[in-house]
């Protein structure tokens, strides 16, 4: 008997064993994750919605979110939908994205919390033939497949020809002052807003009518970070502000509660954007004098007529009636602007609260009965 | 040969065997694993870094992106506010409007150090919030006015330097035409690059020994982590390129004085395998090599920029990489060195426990080989002395024969001698008496001399028979050896049988 006679046997299965389990983990760890491809949409049955935020405006959790479902449900048979918010973080709106393709949608509608920001998202989706289409919000790539949104520069003409049709109501003296919180600079909407304004209002400063007293960019929308700017302007200019240009009804919101601090709520001029429950409470109590109203509704139409044709592979020209909008690294994006609408405070019944878009018990809450017809 | 490993083999000791298998079996899982640390760990390792520096070189890419791009969409916005418009159109009377929409943008990013408007030839018409320095010997670089003329045209320069501020800064223009696409002037924010050298600085945070840089188009390095955090001084590589620059290349950077140097030329701080990683379109974006003014290998991850011709390389020490999986091999070297110790000492003494008991009964077997050799030889000794006592008797018993053969003879020689001498004894002459005496006197001479032989004949046979006693001893004193060394025998087996367990 040899004692040791099977020991270069044993160490060699040994060995053998080992390289054969490393090769098993090496096999495994080189293994690569097979994503799908998207035929650019084609009979396509997975949908990815991301939304950018819920707190600034809660249009996106209590409009867009159902509306959208409903619309896309109708637009594709039997689609499986994924939802995700990205609750104000472009980092997590990407990981929403990334994980949505993995999951296998082939068509992915955008709410970008950053224009910039997600193109990423289109990149990734493009690398997987997944059209992205950019809801409300424009995304800054020449490879976005589509932009639905309303015309943006329209809704700035909108709040800046009320402007321009009052002001003289709130004169004192020689020039109307006009402090203009304009939102997020990187929401290109914001910028788009503002430029309509200006377009209106530029005249109005240029013949001294009007005086722009503040003008700033409010990061993130932050409603909070307005009503300190909107303090501020009002103390450099001692309260002598007649005009506030809100871009949207959370701005105009902090707005009015900055100026109830100087006991000027209901006396200064102060625009809004979007037509929430927020924006139109305060018109009906007089503490704002209009909103835009972007018929969400007309916006999900257009996004399901869209999903629609991108799942028939029909041809989209017919709905965007050949629009485009330009990006910053020279993209032309097909586009469907719809119209949005200004809503004061005697058409607030025949706009809003007609189309169902808010009720009256949300918005009448503390307004004596009668008010515009509304209450 | 087989022969002479089989006789070192011979030379091993139990204990030495039981030892060296107790340290394979403990030390050869280890070794497996620092094989296998080698092979898959470190390389793992490797890879995950890549991947790591991949993500982090991308994040830092797309966020130059995401910055340059909203930076553009600002001074595009603003190029396309009515104002501003109607300034560059000529209407004077917006030109404090226009002015404080300059303000609007320089707001926009507190990097922004300056707003301006030209007109179409490249003239400044407003700034804020204070005039421009020339670039070099031009306003506008007369390159990018040219890349200008266009609807939504918008472009950012190669990168200055301001020595007032110690500050990298870059321009970024764009077109302002009116509705009906009428090139009225140019818009130009110009925008420091804060944001990407504290980026680009902060890599030293990603692991010890890392770094990162930026080159741009022209292959210089216009932002390098700055081992200085007082900012005071300038990074060694800063501004320098990784191949020498073209001579039209060197001129347009002497004309925009372009990095700081004061229009002096670029130097050049070779890098040919950097250079080599870069130009190549289908190289890998990970890598290693070891870098310009870097004494040891790195690893290396580069990406390209999308809106703007810079690629962002981050590095790190291929030793912190693998710091691990060296760190792991030695802590699996001293384990093994350790328990390698550890084993000798349990085989030592198992070796020990197990060859005792058969050392002991070696010695036994020995003491009863020695016992049966004793016998052996006794017992030789013993049949010599036997053959000599059968020999010895033989040839007494042969001398008793022959002499009682030869006292018959002489007996009957006797009687035939006396019975002639008493018939004739009246006729035979006294001669022939005396003759016959004479003869009767020899032959009982014979006779007394075949006894004296017949005594020495029994003497020898009392001697073998003497002898044959002493054998007769030997022999039971032999048995009784015999037995000693069978009890022995059985004594070792009984050893021999507990060492094995049966």
């Amino acid at each position: 008997m040899k004692p040791f006679g099977n020991t270069r046997s044993i160490v060699s299965g040994m060995l053998l064993l080992a390289t054969i389990l490393l090769a098993a983990c090496e096999t495994g760890m080189n293994a690569s994750i097979n994503l799908p491809i998207a035929d650019g949409g084609k009979g396509c049955t997975k949908v990815g919605i991301l939304l950018p935020e819920t707190t600034s405006s809660d249009r996106w959790e209590t409009k867009d979110h159902p509306l959208l479902v409903q619309a896309v449900n109708a637009a594709i048979p039997g689609v499986q939908i994924d939802y995700t918010n990205a609750r104000d973080s472009a980092a997590i709106q990407l990981g929403q994205a990334e994980t949505d393709l993995a999951k296998g949608d082939c068509i992915l509608i955008v709410g970008a919390h950053d224009s910039v920001a997600a193109s990423a998202i289109v990149a990734k989706a493009k690398a997987r033939h997944v059209p992205v289409i950019a809801y409300d919000r424009l995304i800054q790539s020449k490879d976005a497949s589509y932009y639905v949104s309303f015309d943006n520069e329209r809704v700035g003409q909108l709040q800046a020809q009320y402007i321009a049709k009052h002001y003289t109501q709130y004169q004192k003296n020689d020039a109307v002052n006009i402090a203009m919180l304009s939102g997020s600079q990187t929401d290109t909407n914001a910028l788009m807003f503002s430029k309509g304004a200006h377009s209106v209002l530029d005249p109005l400063f240029a013949s001294g009518n009007l005086k722009n007293v503040y003008e700033n960019f409010t990061p993130d929308w932050n409603n909070s970070t307005a009503q300190a700017e909107l303090e501020t302007a009002l103390s450099d200019q001692t309260n002598n502000i007649q005009v506030v240009y809100a871009a949207n009804d959370g701005l105009a919101n902090s707005a009015v509660t900055a100026l109830k601090a100087v006991n000027l709520d209901g006396k200064v001029l102060v625009t809004g954007q979007d037509a929430t429950v927020v924006g139109i409470h305060n018109i009906l109590m007089g503490k704002q004098n209009m909103t835009v109203y972007k018929p969400i509704v007309q916006e999900v139409q257009s996004v399901g007529g869209l999903v629609k044709a991108i799942y028939a592979g029909t041809d989209i020209a017919a709905l965007t009636h050949g629009a485009t909008i330009a990006t910053f690294d020279g993209g032309s994006i097909p586009a469907i602007l719809d119209m949005p609408l200004s809503v004061e405070r005697d058409t607030i019944a025949s706009t809003v609260i007609a189309d169902k878009f808010i009720a009256k018990s949300d918005v009448c809450t503390g307004v004596p009965a009668g008010t515009a017809g509304v209450c | 040969m087989s022969r002479s490993f089989q006789s070192s083999r011979k030379k091993l000791s139990l204990t030495v065997k039981v030892t060296a298998l107790l340290i394979s079996a403990v030390v050869l899982p280890l070794v497996i694993t620092v094989l296998g640390s080698e092979l898959i760990l470190r390389p793992t390792l490797t890879a995950q870094a890549a991947t790591q520096m991949g993500n982090d070189a991308q994040a830092h890419a797309q966020a130059i992106d995401a910055l340059l791009v909203a930076r553009m969409q600002d001074v595009g916005f603003l190029g396309q506010y009515f104002a501003i418009q109607r300034y560059l159109a000529g209407k004077e009377m917006f030109k404090q409007q226009a002015l404080d929409e300059l303000a609007l943008g320089y707001r926009l990013d507190p990097n922004y150090s300056t707003w301006t408007l030209f007109d179409t030839q490249g003239t400044i018409r407003l700034s804020y919030p204070a005039q421009p320095g020339l670039r070099g010997k031009y306003v506008v670089s007369p390159a990018i006015m040219r890349q200008l003329r266009g609807v939504n045209k918008t472009r950012i320069s190669d990168v200055y330097f301001d020595y007032t501020t110690h500050m990298a800064f870059v321009d970024i223009y764009t077109s302002i035409t009116d509705a009906n696409a009428t090139l009225l002037g140019f818009g130009r924010s110009t925008l420091k690059l804060n944001e990407i050298w504290t980026a680009v600085n902060n890599e030293t945070n990603a692991a010890p020994g890392s770094y990162a840089m930026i080159l741009d188009g022209n292959g210089v390095r216009i932002a390098y982590t700055n081992s200085d955090t007082t900012q005071l001084t300038l990074p060694p590589a800063l501004f320098k390129a990784i191949t020498p620059l073209s001579p039209q290349v060197q001129q347009r950077i002497n004309d925009e004085n372009l990095y700081g140097n004061s229009r002096a030329t670029v130097d050049v701080l070779a890098d040919q395998n950097l250079a080599q990683k870069v130009q190549d379109a289908q190289a890998t974006p990970a890598f290693q090599f070891t870098p310009a003014l870097q004494s040891e290998p790195f690893q290396a991850y580069g990406v390209k920029c999308q809106v703007i011709p810079w690629t962002y390389l981050v590095f790190r020490p291929v030793n912190t990489i693998t710091g691990a999986a060296t760190q792991q091999n030695t802590y699996l070297i001293l384990i093994a060195a350790v328990i390698t110790l550890l084993a000798a000492l349990v085989g030592f003494f198992v070796g020990r426990s197990i060859t005792q008991p058969i050392l002991k009964s070696v010695a036994f077997l020995r003491k009863s080989s020695q016992l049966l050799n004793e016998l052996a030889s006794n017992e030789q000794v013993t049949s010599t002395e036997q053959r000599w006592i059968v020999e010895t008797s033989q040839t007494g018993l042969k001398s008793v024969q022959y002499y009682a053969e030869a006292t018959g003879v002489a007996a009957h020689k006797l009687d035939a001698i006396g019975g002639e001498l008493l018939q004739n004894w009246e006729r035979l002459e006294a001669w022939q008496t005396k003759q016959g005496l004479e003869q009767i006197v020899t032959t009982a001479k014979y006779i007394g001399s075949a006894a004296i032989h017949q005594e020495r004949s029994s003497k020898s046979l009392a001697t073998a028979i003497r002898v044959t006693m002493q054998v007769t001893d030997q022999l039971v004193s032999g048995a009784t050896s015999a037995t000693e060394a069978s009890t022995q025998l059985e004594d070792v087996i009984e050893q021999l049988r507990q060492v094995v367990g049966e």
